[in-house]
């Protein structure tokens, strides 16, 4: 009798941890989805970089050299800079997101959420849009190159989180960027 | 919020009064070659407890704190005052006309406050000095903690027999400060006094926004870890996630008839667009596709209109979008950095931020594009909005260090700082009309 009961407190036990699992996986998921919806949900059609002055065949051309990037073991996530009020990717923004669709592509069950972010001129509202911008802007790009976008998410904290602090265009710089941070 | 409730005061006209008022004295739509002349006489502690003399001193100050500030009046110094005779019950039978007259006042206002079984009682009166006359009187019940909110309910008393429209010395400013080192709402008298803080998110808090009843308040926080829109009841307390769209959740502004809510949504490949939801939080419908930042939405107070930012021109500017056609006009043109539209109560301006250089200034044009307007020129001031009667403007500035909040009259004068304390202070929204305190 003893031992019936100890084993069935033993199954509940069981039965209890398991649905504990499922329920954690369960969560998961959903705030997986959530965060990210575009890849999960199947989002509309991705707006075609063209519009933005980005040829097809300067794609063709970065596509090569993120093959190339791909040969080489390492590398890092580095953040990419923007110009006041704007969210086009420069000639050197375009390099380092190179580098950073090499990393993505080599470790494709990583993901990212890239960060938006301002420098402090300008409204909070209007900065917040743009800080989303700029994190789109590199998003789309990555994905351009042939980055899984189901890696990549966004958000924008506009001017809400500089890199550094300080009221000259040193650091106003530093802090008009999209930031890539590890899941 | 819980307090306001609390304090509910027993609110009793005196059947002599009528509510509207017979006659106007001070004409608030023309341009006063003068101000009022209005003598406060100091409230008395008719009953001589000694606990009521900070309550007779508090109905005094504030009292005349607002009217001072409403810019309407000159209030007639009080040390030239001659000691009235008594008159315990406030009948008004003794005062010397003559006198108040020969000080240059036409209008009398005076009180007192009796020790009550439970709690006080203040009886005010307004009188007109050159007739001689009664014009309005009040009775409130209390505790000495409802003083404040006396004063503030009698010289909305006094601006409403003399002018004719509301006072709006019971409104409140909500607005962001990151004091704590986080940024949260919080919400001040329009004042300054009887600070609450609203929020305790512990993340980022942007964009407060009134209820059209001014019982609720919409902002974006960064909560759930996205810029989602919240709706706070101020009464329950409870706070409930209303928009939280792929993307940015922005800047919400509520319909003058309470029916919709304007918003900025980013689910568009990132695209900041105006959108309609519901108070429950359900799209209605998408105002702008344009591939351009529009940001900032604004009702005008007919509901017909929606002013807001749009970068499609390359910078920020101000254009107006008719909700009936859907046509979008361009409002400001000067300057190449224009935000923060703030659509006037009366209907007829849009106060709004412009950029020059570092520096913001908080500038008025009139709703069909003309007569751009700057009215202020210390540190940077961002973030109009109005007073409900249209008569003020609160909005951010920098001027002596960190950014507080101040207040002026609509024409730029008579600036005052109402937010104090440590951090920085942003994002005014005023409220309201309010009814319930």
């Amino acid at each position: 009798m003893e031992t019936v009961k100890r084993s069935l407190r033993l199954l509940t036990m069981v039965v209890l941890a398991v649905s504990l699992v499922s329920l954690n996986a369960c969560s998961h998921r959903a705030s997986k989805k959530d965060r990210r919806g575009d890849a999960a949900l199947g989002e509309e059609a991705m707006k075609p970089l063209g519009e933005e002055g980005i040829s097809e065949q300067e794609l063709e051309e970065a596509r090569r050299k993120v093959a190339e990037l791909r040969q080489k073991q390492g590398g890092v996530l580095a953040t990419v800079y923007f110009e006041f009020d704007d969210f086009s990717l420069s000639d050197q923004a375009k390099a380092v997101l190179a580098q950073n669709a090499a990393w993505l592509m080599n470790n494709s069950q990583r993901d990212v959420i890239i960060e938006g972010h301002c420098d402090e001129r300008g409204t909070d509202e209007y900065n917040v849009a743009l800080g989303e911008r700029r994190a789109n802007s590199a998003k789309r790009y990555l994905i351009s190159l042939g980055v899984n976008a189901a890696q990549l998410s966004t958000i924008s904290f506009g001017e809400e989180r500089p890199a550094v602090q300080g009221h000259t265009e040193a650091e106003w710089a530093k802090n008009r960027r999209a930031e890539f941070v590890l899941q | 919020m819980k307090k306001i409730i609390a304090t509910c005061l027993c609110l009793m006209a005196l059947g002599a009064v009528s509510s509207a008022p017979a006659k106007i004295y001070i004409y608030i739509d023309t341009p006063a070659t003068s101000k009022f002349p209005i003598a406060i006489e100091p409230f008395r502690n008719i009953s001589g407890a000694p606990g009521l003399n900070d309550v007779a001193g508090t109905l005094s100050t504030v009292i005349s704190g607002d009217l001072e500030i409403s810019g309407l009046f000159r209030l007639i110094d009080p040390k030239t005052f001659i000691a009235d005779r008594d008159d315990k019950e406030m009948t008004g039978e003794r005062i010397r006309w003559d006198d108040w007259s020969l000080l240059g006042a036409e209008a009398l206002a005076r009180g007192g406050v009796y020790q009550e079984s439970r709690g006080l009682r203040v009886e005010a009166r307004l009188y007109d000095v050159v007739k001689g006359s009664f014009i309005s009187g009040k009775r409130y019940f209390g505790e000495p903690g409802d003083a404040r909110l006396m004063g503030h309910k009698f010289a909305d008393e006094i601006i409403y027999q003399l002018t004719g429209e509301k006072g709006i010395f019971q409104t409140r400013i909500a607005f962001i400060s990151d004091r704590t080192g986080r940024k949260e709402a919080y919400l001040i008298d329009f004042d300054g006094k009887n600070q609450t803080q609203v929020t305790s998110h512990r993340s980022i808090v942007l964009s407060p926004a009134w209820s059209p009843d001014g019982k609720k308040l919409l902002y974006t926080s960064y909560k759930s870890g996205n810029p989602d829109v919240y709706m706070r009841d101020l009464f329950q307390g409870q706070e409930v996630r209303l928009s939280h769209y792929r993307g940015i959740n922005l800047a919400p502004d509520w319909s003058p008839d309470g029916g919709k809510i304007v918003l900025t949504l980013s689910e568009d490949n990132g695209n900041s667009d105006i959108y309609l939801i519901n108070p429950q939080g359900e799209k209605l419908r998408r105002l702008t596709r344009e591939w351009s930042n529009d940001v900032s939405p604004c009702w005008s107070p007919n509901g017909r209109e929606i002013a807001f930012v749009s970068d499609r021109a390359g910078n920020p500017q101000i254009y107006v979008l008719d909700m009936q056609t859907e046509k979008v006009r361009r409002l400001t043109f000067a300057g190449s950095y224009n935000t923060s539209p703030a659509w006037s109560p009366r209907g007829d301006k849009i106060a709004y931020a412009s950029m020059a250089g570092r520096t913001f200034s908080i500038c008025t044009i009139n709703s069909d594009g003309s007569n751009p307007r700057q009215l202020t020129d210390a540190g940077s001031c961002e973030d109009p909005t109005w007073s409900p009667d249209g008569r003020h403007i609160a909005f951010s500035s920098n001027r002596y260090g960190k950014k507080k909040i101040f207040i002026m009259l609509a024409d730029g004068s008579g600036v005052r700082q109402v937010s104090g304390g440590e951090g920085n202070d942003t994002n005014p929204s005023w409220s309201p009309y309010i009814d319930y305190r």
